[in-house]
């Protein structure tokens, strides 16, 4: 990993995703065959302009979302007082009509 | 649940202390799978163009995930601008479509008025956040 740390290298690779124009290269997956029956049904109904769109769609937004998680915890790591309780987060939740699964509120 | 930030919300993203109410928010967010979204429009708004003084902004940018404004949504954003009775600017009103057009998401600004009036012209029952 990057001597800048995960989030400076995973910021700079959705940068350059986001402001260069990329090549894009064939990478293999195995998907679950229902999900996959359902990329294809929305691909053939013109919903989605192919599956590797839909893909990158969705791994573009969990990849910000993990890019959120990382810029908060180095945040945390310099300020360790900035980090909101379990019960503010639940209760930003409920502001926000968000249901938390689990321990979600209870942050790191 | 996205995050979508306007020129105050992405102000308070990039100070060095931000706000308790962001933070909890932006915890939300992380826990359900979102994203801090960025309508590219904001930027006109929070930067100068002096790397110096944009420097702060800049590295939130780059955490951001950017929304460019498409034809569609600049025309929800004319629609929504001319339903409310407030003088709303074409950046909030592009923020607000900016909301609207995504799955789960809620708006952090620091002037909630003008964005809750164009939200609710919207029928989005989306949230508004105020920092």
């Amino acid at each position: 990993m990057s001597p800048a740390g995960p989030a400076e290298a995973l910021a700079e690779a959705l940068r350059r995703l986001a402001e260069e124009q990329t090549r894009t290269r064939p990478v293999s997956v195995s998907l679950p065959s229902p999900l996959a029956d359902a990329l294809q049904a929305l691909t053939d109904a013109g919903v989605v302009a192919s599956t590797s769109a839909a893909v990158t769609e969705a791994l573009t937004h969990w990849a910000y979302n993990r890019l959120l998680r990382l810029t908060l915890d180095e945040l945390y790591a310099d300020e360790p007082h900035l980090q909101p309780s379990p019960e503010a987060v639940r209760a930003a939740a409920d502001h926000l009509g968000v249901r938390l699964s689990g321990t979600a509120g209870e942050v790191a | 649940m996205d995050a979508v930030l306007d020129s105050g919300g992405l102000t308070a993203f990039a100070a060095r202390r931000p706000p308790a109410q962001l933070l909890a928010t932006l915890e939300v967010a992380a826990a359900t799978g979102g994203a801090v979204v960025l309508p590219t429009v904001v930027i006109a708004e929070a930067t100068t163009g002096r790397p110096r003084e944009d420097a702060a902004v800049n590295h939130r940018l780059a955490r951001s995930l950017l929304d460019d404004c498409t034809v569609e949504r600049a025309r929800v954003a004319a629609r929504l601008r001319f339903a409310v009775d407030v003088a709303a600017s074409v950046v909030d009103a592009v923020v607000a479509a900016t909301v609207t057009a995504r799955t789960e998401a809620a708006v952090v600004t620091s002037d909630p008025d003008d964005l809750r009036s164009l939200l609710s012209a919207a029928a989005s029952g989306r949230r508004v956040v105020e920092v």
